[in-house]
């Protein structure tokens, strides 16, 4: 009889493992095989699970690999539920009833024959790298709260806190415990940015952990935001190379966002010069992206282009069509935050005694400006 | 033992879409309401829910905002879907306010109540009935659990004649507070130790996720020091 074979195969469009090489008997008990059945008889499993307990405990006491079995001329496909994870090992068990005579393997006490195979790296292609760390700025206030890593590809999900590191420039000493932690990790929808936010315990005042270890940065001493090579990207391959991304502390920064404190560079009627907003602090990366709109009279928003200014301080809109000599306005959705979590409504932790941080009910503000 | 596909492919579902926020992305002219093109790169995370008196409620966390949304979908969804999502605020200390996603909450007081905690970690109490649109909800904080750590699950279980709460971390050891103790904590305004209710440290391991199985036993997903999960059922008698 020739021996069983294992390889990674197709079937319906998603990738599946196939064994092959059955003899006559050993088919006609899998093609009257319900799910359960074919599920007890050829358990899929991780290498890591194999090489810890006996494979006869391992079935007794562990749950294979969820999928659906596929009985397809003389082999038979196992689509997992979960794509296989490129780099590991998988082990399929193969019931001694479907087991040629005369196979050779690793056999368990029960006769179940062992068959591994290898995922492999999905390689080809440049790896993903690091494109951009926002802030972009050199100095970050002491009660920052939230970074975005972003990549030139998909990445790995369950990575990111062994992957991404804040430690002291100086010393090169890793700050433990300065993340929230990455549960769930926070991903844009293309799983090219990543969400990183400092633990908001340690930086609200009052707090038993703000009170206990205090914020995660500390004024004066400089921290580097690293991300490691290990991170894998969604094929499974490592950055390979780090990223690192240096920060002064500067004091905290905790007051209301206001703009109407913001200073606008008003372009010229008739010129394609862009709009200009300063706003005297630096604001959250992609919340400046998604709440800073200009719309025209008729209220509907010109074609342009938006673009976030230096150190995130700054976003200036250039019309693809000339400005029109009439009222525009910028509208501010108040969800709005600066790099501390300040917003238009309120300050991030607000000091219920100072009347400066009195929280405020706000609907969009729309800051009015006439090209002239 | 065996683990099946839940839920199977025929049983009835009913399935609801959570908008986007209604600020963001919309913009509103003349009445009307046009989209803004952009790539959309904001994400909500549902962190948990739970059915209360025919609604279901859903706490979650976005990738940008730092927002407290607690959502109120009635039930059965009707597939109208207003947008009443609601900021709930938790003093500490009696001085400052704050705002933060929800991590885990629980039904309390016959579903008259919720207890949520929170990512930056106190457990907060809030009455349900003072939830209505649009009111400004600051919620009694009525324990913190701890630095260097995230509360990470919530059970209730009745043990003798007592009502318990099962509380789980992501590096303290499982925790269990009495129902009563919450109802007679006030607001905590000393941040120094005790901080809030009594708490009792169970010697459970690693308990990263819990829920009620049956009244004698709740389900533990455990991670061991390999880093290993196994499903464990604890016994509420032994807790």
């Amino acid at each position: 009889m020739p021996p069983l074979t294992l390889g990674w195969s197709h079937a319906d469009g998603d990738d599946c493992l196939r064994v092959e090489g059955f003899a006559d008997a050993a088919l006609g008990r899998l093609a009257c095989a319900g799910a359960d059945e074919l599920g007890r008889m050829l358990p899929v499993y991780p290498r890591e699970r194999v090489d810890g307990p006996p494979t006869s405990e391992l079935r007794a006491r562990f749950p294979a690999t969820r999928g659906r079995y596929v009985v397809d001329g003389r082999s038979v496909c196992f689509v997992p539920r979960f794509p296989f994870r490129p780099g590991t090992t998988y082990v399929v068990l193969v019931a001694p009833e479907l087991v040629p005579s005369g196979e050779r393997g690793r056999v368990d006490p029960d006769g179940f024959v062992e068959m591994a195979i290898e995922c492999p790296a999905r390689t080809g292609g440049t790896p993903a790298r690091v494109v951009a760390v926002q802030p972009t700025a050199h100095t970050l206030p002491r009660n920052h709260l939230r970074f975005y890593v972003s990549f030139s590809d998909s990445m790995s999900e369950g990575e990111a806190s062994e992957h991404v590191h804040l430690r002291r420039a100086d010393t090169g000493e890793e700050l433990e415990d300065v993340f929230l932690a990455f549960d769930p990790e926070l991903w844009d929808p293309s799983r090219t940015r990543l969400t990183v936010l400092l633990d908001p315990a340690r930086i609200k005042r009052g707090l038993a952990p703000h009170r206990e270890v205090g914020y995660p940065l500390v004024e004066g001493v400089d921290v580097e935001l690293v991300v490691d090579g290990g991170f894998r990207d969604a094929r499974g391959t490592p950055l390979g190379v780090a990223f690192v991304q240096h920060y002064r502390v500067g004091p905290d920064l905790r007051s209301i966002v206001e703009p109407s404190t913001w200073t606008i560079d008003v372009p010229p009627a008739g010129s394609r010069e862009p709009l200009v907003v300063h706003f005297g602090r630096p604001l959250d990366a992609a919340l400046t992206a998604r709440c800073l709109v200009v719309v025209d009279r008729t209220g509907s928003p010109p074609r342009g282009a938006a673009v976030i200014g230096a150190e995130e301080r700054s976003w200036s809109f250039r019309p693809a069509t000339a400005w029109e000599a009439h009222e525009h306005e910028l509208v501010v959705d108040p969800v709005i935050e600066d790099v501390s979590g300040n917003s238009i409504a309120r300050v991030f932790d607000r000091d219920l005694t100072d009347p400066a941080h009195a929280s405020r009910a706000v609907e969009r503000v729309r800051l009015p400006f006439v090209p002239a | 033992m065996s683990i099946t596909n839940a839920p199977s492919a025929d049983d009835e579902r009913l399935d609801v879409e959570l908008p986007d926020p209604p600020l963001g992305e919309e913009l509103e002219i003349g009445g009307g309401t046009i989209r803004i093109a952009r790539r959309p790169a904001r994400t909500s995370t549902v962190t948990d829910l739970a059915y209360v008196d025919g609604s279901v409620l859903v706490a979650g966390m976005s990738n940008e905002e730092f927002a407290s949304n607690l959502r109120r979908i009635p039930f059965p969804f009707t597939g109208e879907m207003t947008d009443n999502s609601l900021e709930i605020y938790h003093v500490s200390h009696g001085q400052w306010e704050t705002a933060a996603p929800i991590r885990t909450f629980l039904p309390f007081d016959d579903g008259h109540s919720l207890l949520a905690s929170y990512t930056c970690t106190p457990l907060v109490h809030f009455p349900l009935d003072e939830m209505t649109e649009g009111t400004k909800v600051v919620g009694r904080t009525v324990a913190e659990l701890g630095a260097r750590n995230q509360p990470q699950d919530i059970v209730a279980f009745r043990q003798g004649d007592e009502d318990w709460l099962l509380v789980c971390h992501s590096s303290h050891p499982l925790m269990k507070i009495r129902c009563a103790d919450i109802a007679r904590q006030g607001a905590l305004t000393d941040p120094r130790e005790p901080v809030g209710v009594p708490r009792e440290q169970l010697d459970v391991p690693g308990v990263r996720r819990l829920d009620n199985l049956n009244g004698e036993y709740v389900l533990a997903l455990v991670r061991d020091a390999d880093g290993r999960r196994h499903l464990r059922s604890l016994k509420t008698a032994s807790l």
